[in-house]
């Protein structure tokens, strides 16, 4: 059978869990703030030591490739690659803002998901509901506070907004009162638990084929002081 | 025997080495960055961070098939955990320690300057100790005492900028592109090292390092001398780097009654400093190691051989250590 290790660390989170045809075999989630790099290889060993699944055995890594933090993208999809190369398996490509939206695919409303960018953005994308998930509605963009309040401001009926990008710019979109709702905290952060429920449906590719996915520009300055 | 696979991904190059019992060097391959970097006149590093996510895996992958090693040949994997930039960093610790989970070995997490210091012992395995040790890069500027392998004082280290950061700098504001260091010392070949008499940084006052006012000086020189021959300006900036940093590392040697000097970092690939320093140790009757400059420069051997030595005496480091941008040499008391 199958096992699937899924893996992300596009926001504050660290969450990996793993999964076979028949379900969750284990999953871990941990608030990393900014030490996804000192969390992420414990929580994996842990999650197969637990569920008894020999790490050699994986068939696949799915990974939350973004967009979100740089920092955690760099630690996830580092360590999906390596996984992907020294296994020799396949590894797959999930979206952020659709591991997002997926979790309230319940809802019957369109969802918007916000991450959080730092400096004053965030990275968001519409989804509609769609027979047994969500499809976008639209391509992925950053925007500042205002710009994403007053897009969906224009919405012709009623939102619901997820995300840790919704959740630090409430009091903006508090604004639209009646039109969106913000979906509560347990939904903040994009969860590998989820991204094993769509691992079947992505693609593989080969883990020398596997980059994040910044949609933002390198910031350019010189780290003179860094080196 | 033990192979180790070792990962450095701490700056502007993504290198993978697989070393065997400290000394043989398996393979060694470095994917440099400079030309990402060269346009905007320094190493950038978010840049740097995703063009190591990018050439990682198959810098890893050719140093494997170079060596011939496959995985099960294989009883560690290391990476540098600092210093350096931490988005660059995360890149090669993160994927050291999913190698490390893959194939049940244990993880080595390694000083990158110490991986410097291994760097000497690498091409000379005989090399004579006590040495004393002058590190000389883009981030650092040291003096060591090497008492016995593993065993480190800090000597002396620079109060501002690092000696490369000087070179690329200067570089930068002669118009001469990045990086600094190779550029100038090409420059200089055809300069008059004596034409212009640039101060010499903390001259005579022990064993540090400054080179902040050298840099303000040879601005200042040149916007009073806008005609002035480039070359000239670059021969006597980099003979005013080598002579405090060859004084002080004879001066140090003497002290300390060294048997040899040895050099490493980057601008140890400098010729005018590599000259320099073997003359002067050759006048004392000390040996010199002078690496290669591919071992000067940044590379994943020296963190294999570095991780064998910490693997004997500290055994394998824990999943959860941190890259640490700032991580500092366990020096000797
Ligand atoms: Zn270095």
């Amino acid at each position: 059978m199958t096992v699937t290790l899924s893996i992300s660390t596009s926001t504050s989170q660290v969450s990996v869990a793993l999964s076979n045809s028949d379900g969750l075999l284990a999953s871990f989630t941990a608030n990393a703030g900014r030490r996804h790099g000192e969390t992420l290889a414990p929580a994996i060993k842990a999650a197969c030591d637990i569920s008894g699944v020999g790490i050699a055995t994986l068939d696949k890594v799915a990974v939350d490739a973004g967009p979100g933090l740089f920092t955690g993208l760099r630690v996830g999809v580092a360590t999906a690659k390596a996984l992907g190369q020294a296994l020799d398996i396949p590894v797959a490509a999930a979206s952020s803002l659709e591991l997002l939206a997926f979790a309230c695919r319940h809802d019957t409303r369109p969802v918007a998901a916000i991450v959080d960018a730092r400096r004053g953005e965030v990275f968001w994308e519409i989804y509609q509901p769609a027979p047994g998930g969500v499809r976008s509605a639209g391509p992925p963009a950053v925007a500042t506070p205002q710009a994403l309040v007053e897009a969906l401001g224009s919405s012709s009926g009623p939102l619901l907004a997820v995300g840790d990008g919704a959740r630090r710019y409430a009091g903006a979109i508090s604004a639209l009162a009646g039109l969106v709702e913000i979906a509560p905290e347990a939904f903040d952060h994009p969860n590998a638990a989820v991204l094993a429920q769509l691992a079947e449906r992505l693609e593989t590719v080969s883990p020398g084929a596997l980059s994040p996915r910044y949609l933002r520009a390198p910031d350019v300055r010189i780290g003179w002081e860094t080196r | 025997m033990t192979a180790i696979l070792a990962i450095e991904t701490s700056c502007d190059e993504t290198a993978a080495a697989v070393v065997l019992d400290g000394r043989n060097i398996a393979s060694s391959v470095v994917s440099s960055q400079v030309d990402l970097h060269a346009r905007f006149g320094g190493v950038v590093p978010e840049v740097a961070g995703r063009a190591h996510i990018e050439l990682l895996t198959p810098v890893v992958a050719e140093a494997l098939e170079r060596a011939g090693t496959t995985p099960a040949g294989l009883d560690a994997v290391a990476a540098t955990l600092g210093p350096g930039l931490i988005g660059s960093l995360l890149v090669g610790v993160s994927a050291a320690k999913a190698y490390s989970l893959a194939w049940n070995v244990p993880f080595v997490g390694v000083n990158h300057m110490e991986g410097h210091l291994h760097a000497a012992f690498l091409e000379d395995p005989e090399m004579a100790l006590p040495a004393v040790v002058l590190l000389v890069s883009g981030g650092h500027t040291m003096i060591v005492h090497m008492g016995s392998e593993g065993h480190y004082r800090l000597i002396g280290a620079t109060i501002d900028d690092a000696a490369g950061e000087a070179f690329d700098k200067v570089a930068r504001f002669l118009g001469l592109g990045y990086p600094g260091g190779p550029v100038i010392d090409k420059l200089a070949t055809s300069g008059d090292p004596t034409a212009i008499a640039f101060p010499r940084g903390l001259r005579g006052q022990g064993y540090d390092f400054s080179f902040s006012g050298l840099k303000t000086s040879v601005v200042n020189y040149v916007r009073k001398n806008p005609d002035v021959d480039v070359a000239d300006v670059a021969a006597s900036f980099q003979a005013a780097v080598v002579d405090v940093l060859v004084e002080k590392a004879r001066a140090a040697a003497a002290d300390l009654d060294a048997k040899s000097i040895c050099i490493g970092g980057g601008v140890a690939a400098n010729s005018a400093l590599r000259s320099s320093i073997a003359a002067a140790a050759a006048a004392d009757g000390r040996a010199c190691f002078l690496p290669s400059r591919a071992m000067c420069t940044d590379n994943a051997a020296m963190v294999g051989a570095t991780a064998w030595y910490r693997l004997r005496t500290d055994g394998p480091t824990p999943l959860d250590a941190a890259a640490d941008p700032n991580l500092a040499i366990r020096f000797d008391l």
